[in-house]
C-alpha cells in the first residue's frame, strides 16, 4: 500500500518534471532560434531552417562597422543604416539610465506620499489615475510631437523620449505603494517621536527597508524604454537615423528587408545584443523582482 | 458519548432510513438511473449556463446603473461643492478685516501687512504677471480657440515687393494647445486667489482669536440646543417646515445684560448667524437621523445575514458530515465570511460615525475650525493657563502640606502590608497555576478519551465489515452508519489542539501569570522611607485631587519638600503669600501686556519652508510628479479628446492647412457613414475589429491566468526541485525585450520563416501566419493567442507564486489525507484562494489585454488585410492597433476619426472593468469557497 502510494507519487513527480523540461524547452526555443540566427552565415535564407547550416560572427562584427552601403530601400528614409547600430545602443542607454533615475525618484515619492499622507487630493488623485489608465495613452502622442517640436524644439531627438518617458512616470506607483503599505507606520511614528522630519524618515528609515522595491522600480523602469517601440518611432520619427534608438533600428532593418534583405542576420545579433544587458539585470535582480511583483501587486 | 448524540442533527435511526432509501432506489431503478442521470447532468449544464448567461447580463445592467450613478453622483457632488465653496468665500468676504477683503481683489494684501514679506512678494508677483500674460498672450490664445486659425498660408514678400513667398501662419494643433494651456492656467489663477484669500482669513482669524472662541462657545451650546430640538422634531414626527416658522419666532435673544457694546453687538450677529442656518441644519440634521436608521438597519441585516450564514454553513457540515478537509473548509469559508461580515460592519458603523462627527450646522464648524487654528497658535493661553495653575497650587499649599504631615508615620505601615501583599501573591500566582495545569490536563484526557473512542468505533467498523464478507450493499450501509459518528469524532479530535501545541499554550499560560504577578511584586515597594512615601502620596493628590498634569506636579512638589542642605522644610506661609502675589501680579502684568495684541502669529515663510519638509512633506515629493502627469498625462489626454470633435486629418494637416470644429460628425461617420463616402467600410471594420478585440482579451485574459496558475502550482510544488531554475527560464520572456521576442517569433511563423517552412513541407500547404484571410484568418488568430500565452503566462506565474506560499498547508494535508485528487484540491481550494486575492490583478490585466499594442503590431501587423475597405484594416487589428495604422499612415492619416476611436476604447474599458469590479467582488465573496 506505502510502497504504492510511494510510487505513484513518484510518478506524478517525473510526469511534472517531464512536463517542466517540454515547457521550458518551448519557452526557450525562441530565444535559442534568435541567437543561432544571430550567428548563421547563410544571410536572409538563415531564417527558413531551424539551425543554420554555415556559422559566422561576421553578423556582429558587420553590426558594428560600415558593411554593405546599401542604401535603405524605405523611400522615407534616404539614409543608409550601416554602422548605426552603436549610435543607436548609446541613444538607448541614455534615455533608459536618464529615465530610469528620474521615474524611479518620481514613483518612490508618489507612492510614499500616497502610502503615509492623507490630504484632500488623494482619493481623486487615485480614482483618477485609475481612469487615465483606460484610455489609450500613446494618442497623446500627436499632441506630443507637436509639443516636443514646437515648444520644446526637440523634434527628432531622444532627449524628448526622456522627457517623455519620465514625466508622467508618477502615475505607477501601485506596486510600489503597495509595499510601503506593507511596512509599518510606527516605525515613522516612533521616528517622529524622537525629532526626524518626514524628509528625514524617508531617506533614511524607509528606503532602505524598501530595498526590494527600490530595485523592482529602477528594473522596470530600465526596462520600459528599453524596449519600447510604439512612443519613440512617433515621436522621433523616420528621417533622421542618427537618433533612432534601437527598437526604431531593429524594426526598421526588419520591416526594410522584405526587399533587400541584406540585414535580417544583423537583425538577429542586434537583437540579442540588446537582449543581453536585460536578460543579465533580471538573472541577478531575479530575487527582487519576484519579492517586488509578490509583495506590492497584489495589495494593490 | 450522550453529549456527543445531543449536538448531532441525524440520530442513527434517520440516518440508517436515509440509507435504506437509497439501497432501494439503487436496487430497483438501476437500469433506468443511468441515461436520466445523465440526462439530468446535461440538464443541470444547461441550467447552469443559462444562469451564468442570464448572470452576465444581469452585471451588465448593473454596471451600466451603477457607472450611471457615479456620473450622477459626480455631478451632485460638483455642484454642491460649488455652492459651498460660494458660501463660504462670501462667509469669509463679511467676517474680514480690511486687509483680508483686499486680498479678494490684491493678491498678498494680508501677507504684507502681518509682515510676510516673500508671501506677500510672491502672491503680488504672481497676479501681475497673470494679467501680464493673460493680456498679451492668453487672452488671444482663448480666443482663438473658437476658430482654431483663419489663414493656413501666408503670402510674405520683401521690401521691394518684387520676391514672395508663401510661408504657414496659423498651425490649428498649437492653436489648441496654446489655447488649452490658457484655459487650465484659468484654474492656476483660481487656486492662486482661493489660497490668497484663504491666507487673508487666517491672519483674521489668528488676530482675533479671542472673538473666535467666544463664537464657538456660543455656537457648541446653540447647536446642541437646536440638535436636540430636531431630535425631538422627527421622533414626534411633526412638521419641519412647521418646526421652521416655530424656530425663528422662539429664538430670540436678549442679550441686553452684555455691558460692553462690542460684544453685545458680536453675540447679536452670532445668533443671528445661527438662526439663519438653523433650518438648514434642522433640515440635513433630519436627513442625516433618517440616514443613520437606514445605515442602522443596513448594519443589522449584515449581522443577521452573517448569522444566517454560520448556521447554514454549520447545518452544511452536519447534513455532508463528510471529510475533515470539507469540514476545515467550511470552517475556513465562515472565517472569510466573519471577515467580510466585520468589515462591512466597520465600515457602517464608522459611516455613522464620520455622519455624527461632520455634521455640524456651518457656522459651528467655521468657529471648530476657527478652534484649532486657536489651540496651535495659543501662546497666550497656554502661559495663562500656567499662571493660574500655579496660582491654584500655591492657594492649595497648605492642603497639601497638611497632607503631607499627616502620612510622615504611615510609611512603617505601608512597607508592611506591602510585604504582606507580595507574600499573597506568591501564594495566588501558584494556585492560578495549579488550575492552568488542571485545565490543560482535562483538555489531554478529553483528547485521549476522544482517541480511543475513535479507535474502538473503527475496530467495531471493520469487525462487522470483516463480518459482512465481501457484500457491498452491507460494506456500504455500515460505512454509512459509521461514517457521521466517525467524522464527528475526527471534527471534535480537529477542534482541540495538538499535543505540542497544548503544551506550549500550558506553558504560555503559565508564563504570563508569573510575569503578571512578577511585575505586582515589583510595584510593591517596601523600602519607603518616610520622606518618599509622602511625596508620592502628594504627587497622588495633586493628580486626582486637583487635577494637575503630571510633570507639573513632579516640578511643584519641590515646593513643598523645600531641602536646604540634608534639612528637609516647608515654605512658611509668609513665602506662600509672598509668591502667590508675585504670581498673580505677573498674570495681571502679562495679561495686560498681551490684551490687544495676536498671541498666535502668522507662519513666517521659512517655517513654511521648512514644513515642507515635515509636516508638509507629500506638497513638496508630489509636486514634480503631479505636475508631470498633468502636463504630459492629463492635458493630452483632453487634447485627444477634443482631436475627436475636429476634422484633423489627412486633407486639414498643419503647418499647411487649417483644421476646424467638427461637432460630433466623426461619430456619426464612426457609427453610420454615408455609403458613398471613403468612410462606408468603417462601421462595419470597427464592428468586426471591437468583436475581435473583446474576444481576444477575454481569452488572452483568462488563458494566462489560469494557465500562469498552474506553472505556479506545478513549480511550487513541494516536491520539485530546482525552483528557482524553473522560474528563471520562465523569467525570461520577461526578460528579453517584448519587442525582439515577438519580432523574432514572427519572422518564425511567417511563411519564409522556419514554422512556415516546415509546414509547407510536411503539409504541404501553406501556414499563412499574418497573410492568409480564409475563416477570418482563424490560423493567425491562434498563433497570436499561442504567443500571447508564451509571452503573458511568466508575469501570473510570479505573482501568483507568492499567493500561493501563503495559503495554509493543513489545508492541503488534510484533503491528502481524505483522497481528494490534485484536481479536486485545485478547484476547491487553491483555486477559490487566488480567486479571492487577485481580483483588482485580472481587472488590470483584462484592461491591458484590450490596449495590449506589442503582440499585435510585432507578430502580424494587423494583418491579413480584410478586402474591400480604403482602410488598411486587417483581420487581426485590435482597436489599438487600428487607430495606431490610421494616426501613422503616411498617405492618409485620420486624427479625428482615430481619437473618436480612443473614445470608444476607454468606454469599452471602463465598461468591463466595472463588469469585473462587479463580478470579482462576488467572486471575493464568501460563497465561492462553498
Amino acid at each position: 500500500m506505502i510502497k504504492s502510494l510511494k510510487f505513484r507519487r513518484g510518478l506524478t513527480d517525473a510526469l511534472i518534471y517531464i512536463l517542466l523540461i517540454v515547457l521550458s524547452v518551448i519557452w526557450l526555443s525562441p530565444i535559442v532560434w534568435l541567437v543561432l540566427q544571430s550567428f548563421a552565415g547563410e544571410g536572409i535564407a538563415a531564417r527558413a531552417k531551424f539551425i543554420p547550416s554555415t556559422w559566422t560572427f561576421n553578423n556582429y562584427l558587420m553590426l558594428f562597422s560600415n558593411f554593405t552601403g546599401l542604401v535603405n530601400p524605405d523611400p522615407n528614409i534616404a539614409h543608409s543604416m550601416d554602422g548605426l547600430f552603436s549610435t543607436w545602443f548609446l541613444n538607448t542607454l541614455i534615455v533608459a539610465v536618464l529615465n530610469c533615475i528620474i521615474s524611479t525618484l518620481f514613483v518612490l515619492l508618489t507612492s510614499y506620499a500616497l502610502s503615509r499622507f492623507r490630504f484632500k487630493a488623494r482619493g481623486i488623485f487615485m480614482k483618477m489615475n485609475l481612469i487615465l489608465g483606460m484610455f489609450p495613452g500613446f494618442l497623446s502622442m500627436i499632441i506630443m510631437y507637436w509639443v516636443m517640436k514646437e515648444i520644446f524644439h526637440l523634434q527628432g531627438s531622444y532627449w524628448s523620449l526622456v522627457i517623455l518617458y519620465s514625466a508622467g512616470s508618477g502615475a505607477g506607483f501601485y506596486i510600489c505603494k503597495g509595499f510601503f503599505d506593507t511596512i509599518s507606520k510606527s516605525i515613522d511614528e516612533a521616528a517622529m517621536i524622537d525629532g526626524a522630519t518626514r524628509n528625514q524618515i524617508f531617506w533614511s528609515i524607509i528606503l532602505p527597508l524598501a530595498k526590494p522595491i527600490v530595485v523592482y522600480t529602477i528594473l522596470t523602469s530600465f526596462m520600459s524604454p528599453w524596449g519600447d517601440y510604439i512612443t519613440s518611432s512617433y515621436i522621433i520619427g523616420l528621417q533622421n537615423p542618427t537618433n533612432w534608438t534601437v527598437a526604431i533600428g531593429l524594426y526598421q532593418m526588419l520591416s526594410a528587408n522584405d526587399l533587400v534583405m541584406a540585414y535580417y542576420t544583423q537583425f538577429a545579433a542586434g537583437a540579442v545584443c540588446v537582449a543581453l544587458p536585460t536578460t543579465l539585470l533580471f538573472i541577478f535582480l531575479q530575487k527582487y523582482y519576484v519579492s517586488g511583483v509578490t509583495g506590492g501587486a497584489v495589495k494593490g | 458519548m450522550s453529549e456527543l448524540n445531543n449536538n448531532t442533527p441525524l440520530t442513527d435511526e434517520n440516518k440508517g432510513d436515509v440509507s435504506q432509501s437509497n439501497i432501494a432506489l439503487t436496487s430497483n431503478v438501476e437500469p433506468l438511473s443511468k441515461p436520466v442521470y445523465i440526462l439530468g447532468n446535461i440538464g443541470n449544464a444547461l441550467k447552469k449556463a443559462v444562469l451564468w448567461v442570464l448572470d452576465l447580463l444581469l452585471s451588465m445592467v448593473l454596471s451600466i446603473v451603477s457607472f450611471g450613478k457615479l456620473v450622477g453622483k459626480g455631478a451632485v457632488a460638483g455642484t454642491v461643492g460649488f455652492y459651498k465653496f460660494l458660501k463660504r468665500k462670501i462667509h469669509q468676504f463679511r467676517n474680514n478685516d480690511t486687509s483680508g477683503r483686499l486680498s479678494f481683489f490684491l493678491f498678498g494684501a494680508s501677507s504684507f501687512k502681518h509682515k510676510q514679506y516673500t508671501n506677500g512678494v510672491l502672491f503680488a508677483l504672481f497676479e501681475v504677471g497673470y494679467i501680464l500674460f493673460m493680456a498679451l498672450f492668453g487672452g488671444n490664445a482663448i480666443f482663438m480657440l473658437g476658430t482654431l486659425g483663419v489663414t493656413a498660408v501666408q503670402e510674405v514678400c520683401d521690401e521691394t515687393g518684387m520676391f514672395c513667398q508663401k510661408v504657414p501662419k496659423d498651425n490649428s494643433i498649437m492653436i489648441l494647445i496654446y489655447g488649452l494651456l490658457s484655459v487650465l492656467s484659468i484654474i492656476l489663477f483660481l487656486y492662486m486667489w482661493n489660497r490668497s484669500i484663504q491666507s487673508g482669513y487666517n491672519n483674521y482669524r489668528i488676530d482675533n482669536y479671542m472673538k473666535f472662541k467666544n463664537i464657538y462657545e456660543v455656537n457648541i451650546e446653540r447647536s446642541n440646543l437646536i440638535d436636540e430640538e430636531v431630535r425631538n422634531c422627527v421622533e414626534s414626527g411633526s412638521d419641519l417646515k412647521a418646526y421652521k416658522n416655530e424656530l425663528s419666532s422662539k429664538h430670540t435673544y436678549d442679550f441686553s445684560y452684555i455691558e460692553n457694546e462690542e460684544d453685545r453687538a458680536l453675540y447679536e450677529r452670532i445668533a443671528k448667524e445661527v438662526n439663519e442656518y438653523s433650518y438648514e441644519y434642522a433640515a440635513s440634521g433630519y436627513k442625516r437621523i433618517k440616514k443613520e436608521e437606514t445605515l442602522l438597519a443596513k448594519k443589522q441585516a449584515e449581522l443577521e445575514a452573517y448569522k444566517a450564514k454560520r448556521i447554514q454553513a454549520e447545518e452544511n457540515v452536519k447534513a455532508k458530515g463528510s471529510s475533515e478537509s470539507v469540514i476545515r473548509l467550511y470552517e475556513r469559508s465562515t472565517e472569510v465570511g466573519i471577515s467580510k461580515r466585520t468589515e462591512v460592519i466597520t465600515k457602517l458603523t464608522r459611516k455613522i460615525f464620520e455622519m455624527k462627527k461632520t455634521h455640524m450646522p456651518y457656522a459651528t464648524k467655521q468657529s471648530v475650525e476657527n478652534a484649532n487654528l486657536y489651540e496651535k497658535f495659543n501662546v497666550y493661553y497656554k502661559t495663562n493657563v500656567d499662571y493660574t495653575n500655579r496660582i491654584r497650587f500655591f492657594e492649595h499649599y497648605e492642603e497639601l502640606v497638611s497632607k503631607y504631615d499627616s502620612l510622615k508615620d504611615k510609611y512603617a505601615e505601608v512597607n508592611e502590608a506591602n510585604l504582606r501583599r507580595k507574600e499573597e501573591l506568591v501564594v495566588e500566582c501558584n494556585q492560578k497555576i495549579k488550575a492552568i495545569n488542571a485545565k490543560f490536563d482535562a483538555i489531554v484526557e478529553r483528547k485521549n478519551s476522544l482517541v480511543a473512542e475513535l479507535k474502538s468505533l473503527t475496530n467495531a467498523k471493520n469487525a462487522e465489515i470483516k463480518a459482512a464478507g465481501k457484500n457491498p450493499a452491507v460494506v456500504n450501509e455500515i460505512e454509512d452508519r459509521y461514517f457521521v459518528k466517525i467524522s464527528k469524532l475526527a471534527a471534535d479530535l480537529h477542534k482541540l489542539p495538538e499535543d505540542k501545541a497544548i503544551a506550549a499554550m500550558c506553558k504560555e499560560e503559565i508564563k504570563e501569570v508569573k510575569h503578571a504577578c512578577d511585575r505586582d511584586r515589583k510595584y510593591l515597594k517596601t523600602n519607603f522611607t518616610s520622606e518618599t512615601y509622602c511625596v508620592e502620596e502628594v504627587i497622588n493628590a495633586m493628580l486626582l485631587d486637583y487635577k494637575f498634569e503630571y510633570s507639573f506636579a513632579k516640578e511643584m512638589v519641590n515646593e513643598i519638600v523645600v531641602k536646604e542642605g540634608k534639612e528637609v522644610r516647608h515654605l512658611t506661609s509668609a513665602e506662600v503669600e509672598g509668591k502667590l502675589s508675585a504670581l498673580r501680579e505677573a498674570l495681571a502684568k502679562y495679561n495686560e501686556e498681551h490684551q490687544d495684541k495676536f498671541v498666535g502669529k502668522p507662519k513666517s515663510f521659512k517655517e513654511q519652508m521648512n514644513g515642507l519638509l515635515n509636516e508638509n512633506f507629500h506638497v513638496s515629493i508630489l509636486l514634480l510628479p503631479i505636475l508631470g502627469i498633468i502636463l504630459f498625462t492629463i492635458v493630452p489626454l483632453v487634447f485627444s479628446i477634443l482631436i475627436a470633435f475636429t476634422n484633423y486629418s489627412s486633407g486639414h494637416q498643419p503647418p499647411n492647412q487649417l483644421f476646424t470644429w467638427y461637432g460630433f460628425e466623426n461619430f456619426i461617420t464612426l457609427f453610420a457613414a454615408p455609403a458613398d463616402s471613403v468612410y462606408a467600410m468603417l462601421p462595419s471594420a470597427l464592428v468586426k475589429t471591437l468583436g475581435w478585440t473583446i474576444c481576444w482579451t477575454i481569452i488572452a485574459t483568462f488563458s494566462n491566468y489560469f494557465l500562469g496558475i498552474i506553472l505556479a502550482l506545478l513549480i511550487n510544488k513541494k516536491s520539485i526541485k530546482f525552483k528557482k531554475l524553473w522560474r528563471t527560464i520562465f523569467i525570461m520572456t520577461i526578460a528579453v525585450p517584448q519587442f525582439i521576442s515577438l519580432m523574432s517569433i514572427g519572422v518564425l511563423f511567417k511563411d519564409v520563416g522556419a514554422v512556415g517552412t516546415w509546414w509547407a513541407n510536411t503539409f504541404g500547404s501553406r501556414l499563412g501566419f499574418g497573410t492568409d484571410p480564409t475563416n477570418g484568418a482563424i490560423v493567425s488568430k491562434i498563433i497570436i493567442i499561442i504567443v500571447n500565452i508564451w509571452i503573458g503566462i511568466p508575469y501570473t506565474m510570479l505573482s501568483t507564486t507568492g499567493i500561493l506560499m501563503n495559503i495554509p498547508n493543513d489545508l492541503y494535508e488534510s484533503a491528502t489525507v481524505d483522497g481528494a485528487g490534485p484536481f479536486t484540491q485545485f478547484t476547491k481550494i487553491t483555486l477559490p484562494y487566488i480567486l479571492f486575492v487577485t481580483g483588482s490583478y485580472l481587472i488590470t490585466q483584462f484592461i491591458g489585454n484590450i490596449n495590449n499594442f506589442n503582440v499585435i503590431f510585432f507578430l502580424t501587423g494587423g494583418g491579413p488585410n480584410i478586402s474591400g475597405t480604403a482602410l488598411q484594416v486587417g483581420h487581426t487589428d485590435l482597436l489599438i492597433t487600428f487607430i495606431y495604422k490610421m494616426v501613422t499612415s503616411n498617405n492618409n492619416p485620420q486624427f479625428g476619426i482615430a481619437s473618436t476611436i480612443g473614445i470608444v476604447i476607454f468606454v469599452v474599458c471602463a465598461f468591463f472593468s466595472i463588469i469585473m469590479y462587479n463580478k470579482s467582488s462576488s467572486v471575493q465573496a464568501e460563497d465561492q469557497f462553498q
